[in-house]
């Protein structure tokens, strides 16, 4: 027997766009607390924008999910579907590095590592601020 | 009179060791003695408050936080870790792509240090004991005070990528309870020795929970950048093994309640960029190995509570910016090497409590820009200071303080010996005495004559 979550994904919320990309977790993830899935934008691109990032292994129907109309859960049936659907129009799914007009996805083998992922969409965690804890 | 076995067990109880376990253990065995074998939740005997998981048990790991799908294979999202310490404190995570993941050979919690974390809800009253956190890169027992309410176990800074077994109780454990909860959860496949890591980077940060931090072995590790940022618990810190470390950029930030640090070995460390920044409650500080160190800016800003330092060799120093600004306590200052220095913006900005200067090597510096600004006691400074300087920006670097007559004199003099007459030529004094009409004065009319932009006490 193996799990069903074979893939691994990786998403980047501008920070613009979390409200929203937190409606479209809750559309394809499996709980009512899913519209926490994006919280402060503690990463940043090469040109300094910010972005609030995910990782977690996904079930393979993850990538149907994403490309089809979206439909409120059962676990959350008063959610946003404007504001998913908004998300959703901005998904890219392994387009390369992270821009602040799309929310970008890495989605491979659930074995590969999130930091890899991260890098890889030229992403880090900025270190100089004198407050970020 | 004769002790009673009943008294004897009184005894032990009181102790709180699971020396009585084994004694009773023993003593029920049924003519023949069999060896005692811990078990993590033998720590909770006695009713202890705390909490125990354990990946290896797969009966209590679920994938969803109300605990109705159960973990079954590897590569599962663990959404529940129902606690084994009998005290009902699960750890559970209800955002779907927070989860960890569990892996087999050995069974884990892999942790993507992105998002995934355990949340577990700390009863009222906290736990103030021992914290046993096995991964798979390493296994130590730490000092903890945690308080109520929830607290994350995992998350984006985490002392391994996966936890073995982590065991958490009220009360401090022993060091022979320590050291078997260690080898239990070694036994099952947890890393024992942090001695093969070679990067530290962020492992401990934010880990304010932590109030004693073990002497684990740290002998390969090249890179301590961040690795105790914000443990602001910390009042002691071990004497580790930091031979190999060369970055100690920002590695003991914001450590606030450390009073005390050890002489580590930091021979071989370049950068300690912000290493001890915001440790407000040293009072002293060893005489630690620099002599690689090249980056020193804000390595000891607001330490507020240092009244000394040490004579360290910060001979291949080249940036002190902010290295010592606002050590509101330092009364004197050693005569260190700063012969490779060139960046002394703001180094002793804000020592208040410094009187006097030492005659240091000022050589190579470009930048003194706020240097002794607002160092209010600071009335005697030597002269000759800046006969060899390369650069004039001198903005701002003595406002605010109490020189004398001779030392603003002095400071003055010693900059038409520089002979700069070219690049940024700035020099700001405000506050003690002005300078004298025989002496400084003719020197700020040469610096003039020399394009230098000159302000000083008294407005001459």
């Amino acid at each position: 027997m193996t799990t069903e979550y074979k893939q691994r994904a990786t998403i980047a919320s501008p920070v613009t766009h979390i409200a929203d990309a937190n409606q479209l977790a809750l559309a394809l993830g499996e709980s009512a607390a899913d519209d926490q899935t994006f919280g402060a934008a503690n990463y940043q691109d090469a040109q300094g924008n910010l972005y609030s990032v995910s990782s977690t292994v996904a079930k393979p129907i993850f990538v149907q999910l994403a490309g089809q109309p979206l439909q409120a859960p059962d676990h959350a049936p008063e959610m946003d579907l404007e504001a998913a659907t908004r998300a959703q129009a901005l998904v890219q799914i392994n387009g390369g590095i992270a821009t602040p007009d799309v929310i970008a996805v890495i989605l491979v083998d659930r074995l590969e590592s999130a930091q890899d992922h991260i890098e890889a969409m030229g992403l880090s965690v900025p270190q100089d601020d004198l407050y970020t804890p | 009179m004769p002790i009673s076995i009943d008294n004897l067990i009184n005894v032990n109880f009181i102790k709180g060791d699971i020396d009585l376990l084994r004694f009773g253990l023993n003593l029920g065995g049924s003519g023949q003695h069999k060896p005692y074998i811990f078990k993590p939740e033998d720590l909770f005997f006695l009713g202890e408050q705390g909490a125990y998981y354990s990946p290896g048990d797969l009966s209590t790991l679920f994938q969803d936080a109300a605990g109705t799908t159960p973990v079954t294979v590897d590569g599962d999202p663990v959404g529940l870790a129902v606690d084994k310490s009998g005290n009902a404190v699960n750890a559970a995570q209800s955002i779907s792509a927070s989860r960890p993941v569990y892996n087999v050979d050995p069974s884990r919690l892999s942790l993507d240090k992105v998002d995934d974390a355990l949340v577990i809800t700390v009863p009222t009253g906290g736990w103030i004991g021992t914290m046993v956190l096995a991964t798979n890169q390493g296994t130590a027992s730490y000092g903890v005070s945690i308080p109520a309410g929830d607290y994350n176990l995992g998350g984006i800074y985490f002392p391994g990528n996966a936890i073995v077994g982590v065991v958490f109780r009220d009360g401090a454990l022993s060091a022979g309870e320590k050291a078997d909860a260690e080898s239990y959860f070694v036994g099952n496949g947890a890393v024992a020795s942090y001695g093969t890591v070679v990067t530290f980077a962020s492992f401990w940060r934010l880990r304010s929970e932590i109030t004693e931090f073990p002497l684990i072995d740290t002998s390969s590790g090249t890179d301590f950048a961040l690795a105790w940022r914000f443990c602001s618990s910390l009042t002691s810190f071990p004497l580790i093994d930091t031979s190999s470390g060369t970055n100690f950029n920002r590695a003991w930030y914001s450590c606030s309640s450390l009073t005390s640090f050890p002489l580590i070995d930091t021979s071989s460390g370049t950068n300690f960029y912000r290493a001890w920044y915001n440790c407000s409650s040293l009072t002293s500080f060893p005489l630690i190995d620099t002599s690689s160190g090249t980056d020193f800016a804000l390595a000891w800003r607001f330490c507020s509570s240092l009244t000394s330092f040490p004579l360290i060799d910060t001979s291949n120093g080249t940036n002190f910016s902010y290295a010592w600004a606002n050590c509101t306590s330092l009364t004197s200052f050693p005569l260190i090497d700063t012969s490779s220095g060139t960046n002394f913006n703001r180094a002793w900005a804000n020592c208040t409590s410094l009187t006097s200067f030492p005659l240091i090597d000022t050589s190579s510096g470009t930048d003194f820009s706020y240097t002794w600004y607002n160092c209010t006691s600071l009335t005697s400074f030597p002269a000759n200071a800046f006969n060899n300087v390369k650069g004039g920006d001198f903005g701002s670097a003595f406002t605010n303080t109490a020189l004398d007559q001779t030392s603003i004199d002095g400071i003055l003099v010693s900059l038409v010996t520089s002979g700069i007459a070219a690049g940024t030529r700035v020099f700001d004094q405000t506050g003690g005495s002005a300078p004298s009409v025989a002496t400084g004065q003719p020197a700020i009319d040469t610096l003039r004559s020399r394009g230098w932009t000159v302000s000083v006490e008294g407005g001459y």
